[in-house]
């Protein structure tokens, strides 16, 4: 039985044996699950752990055990993306940890520059007789590594659901129901059954920001993952725009705008119009208001020009080449007017790139994000199995 | 618009939806909804600006509340198993009966 005693003033350290650091890192690390009672109750727990298992071996003054700990923490988390890395869950896990990790090495580092939103007694916690900067470098690259290798998880599970749910599966009814003639129809309606459409790909960013918002992921880091998540629906649109002729048409264009305006509507949602996520889609968005405007007179090719800024001169010939009528009010676009387009875009400096680079991934950054929590009230929650190691 | 919305509000429930379920339909996955939406909101109390004891006391009370969370955890783990072992056994004695009616009551053969 537990007999309650009087709670002593902690100082927010931890403490083990040096043998029982591989235990450590096992529990903590290696067999940890992303999801459980502890860790959804308090985000980053592990990593305000580990600090403080940190913090007791800087007090100590012993460099062997820092050194040895940090290490294998870092080895441990390498680990676990190596033999877990195609789960996004688990690789949000350990890039948000990784990330608290980092935050509490620069909070707690001594350095005024980072001190500045410290309470007093978080100032007391700071270490006191190791520079661990060098090591902070490591951990920021191990954390652009591990972004990097959550993007490829986001893109893998996301890439088969673009084409059909942004393309080929029509959400409004009636204005496609005139088929281009001679097209065969790619999405008859026994293979709607099972193929995804606009809700799955927005179910997807849903499950996507819930686990990233349950891991307690800095914002601005969020952020960044949503705004690539946006980047990569963009670019293997308007890439499958630009190759098959039977998306080319008015109907088609409308249906690319209803569709980027239920995206646009999940970011405002979500509160994050301000990710740069929308701007990622303009290319797109030009592409399908160039399948819908006027294509005929001289004024519709100037109004062409100016609106696609976004498109170099191959992309908007290459939509304008593949254009197919949907009915007989509409005309094929002529010759001569894609020769107009042409000639007034000839001093435009821009590549002469067709497809867009749907693998690019934009440089990502982690702006410290101090925490306000007070490591002398942090507690080992019993479903973690480390009762080998003690506040101190 | 209204109508998508609340079409998809039915098919993703929310962690705040665990909530809503009976005890008995409780799942650990709801558990860990659970301590996510509780964590959120002491979080909350805890980042306002408090003077004196009032941060150690909430964080007394978040690790009472990890604690009681990790209990219901087991909880529904083991009543889950349970329910599961008993189904198993009834199937098996529900095949048995079948099978001993099938050769048919002793001494008619």
């Amino acid at each position: 039985v537990n007999i309650p005693r009087k709670e002593k003033d902690f100082q927010g350290m931890l403490e083990y044996k040096k043998d029982d650091e591989p235990k450590l890192v096992k529990n903590l690390i290696l067999d940890l699950k992303p999801r459980g009672v502890a860790v959804n109750l308090i985000p980053g727990l592990p990593a305000y752990i580990l600090f403080m298992c940190v913090r007791h071996a800087d007090y100590l003054n012993d460099d062997q055990k820092v050194r040895s700990l940090l290490t294998s923490t870092i080895n441990g988390i390498k680990k676990v993306l190596k033999k877990r890395g195609d789960d996004f869950e688990m690789v949000s896990f350990w890039l948000s940890n990784t990330c608290r990790f980092l935050h509490c090495l620069k909070q707690y580092s001594g350095e005024e520059g980072f001190m500045k939103h410290n309470t007093p007694r978080q100032n007391d916690h700071c270490l006191t007789n190791f520079d661990l900067a060098e090591y902070r470098q490591v951990l920021s690259d191990l954390a652009i590594q591990i972004y990097q290798q959550l993007v490829r998880v986001l893109e893998n599970i996301l890439q088969p659901m673009i084409v059909s749910g942004m393309l080929e599966h029509e959400t409004i009814q009636g204005v496609s129901g005139v088929k281009p003639p001679g097209l065969r129809k790619r999405t008859s309606s026994i293979a709607d059954e099972g193929t995804y459409t606009l809700d799955s790909i927005i179910r997807q960013l849903n499950t996507f920001h819930s686990v990233m918002c349950q891991h307690g992921m800095d914002p601005e880091l969020i952020k960044q993952v949503v705004k690539q998540t946006f980047y990569i629906t963009g670019a293997v649109t308007l890439n499958n725009l630009l190759l098959r002729k039977d998306m080319c048409s008015w109907s088609k264009g409308m249906q690319i705008r209803y569709n980027v305006s239920q995206l646009e509507e999940w970011l405002r949602d979500k509160n994050l119009m301000n990710s740069g996520a929308k701007e990622t889609l303009e290319p797109l968005i030009q592409a399908a208001q160039l399948l819908q405007v006027k294509k005929k007179t001289d004024e519709d090719a100037e109004a062409i020009c100016s609106m696609c800024n976004a498109l170099t001169t191959a992309q908007i010939v290459k939509v304008l080449n593949l254009y197919t009528p949907v009915n007989e009010f509409e005309e094929r676009v002529s010759i001569s007017f894609i020769r107009t387009i042409q000639m007034r875009l000839r001093d435009r400096k821009d590549s002469p790139q067709l497809l867009m680079d749907a693998k690019h991934i934009f440089p990502v950054t982690f702006p410290f994000n101090p925490s306000s929590l007070a490591l002398e009230t942090i507690q080992i929650p019993a479903s973690l199995g480390l009762a080998f190691i003690s506040r101190v | 618009m209204q109508a998508h919305q609340h079409r998809e509000e039915e098919e993703e429930p929310g962690p705040e939806n665990a909530f809503e379920k009976s005890p008995f339909q409780l799942t650990a996955e709801d558990v860990y909804d659970i301590s996510y939406v509780v964590g959120r909101e002491i979080l909350k109390i805890s980042s306002e600006p408090h003077q004196g004891e009032a941060p150690t006391r909430v964080a007394q009370l978040q690790f009472k509340i990890v604690r009681i969370l990790e209990m219901l955890e087991a909880l529904v783990n083991e009543s889950n198993l349970t329910v599961e072992e008993l189904k198993m056994e009834r199937d098996n004695l529900k095949k048995e009966v079948e099978g001993l009616r099938k050769e048919g009551p002793p001494g008619n053969a």
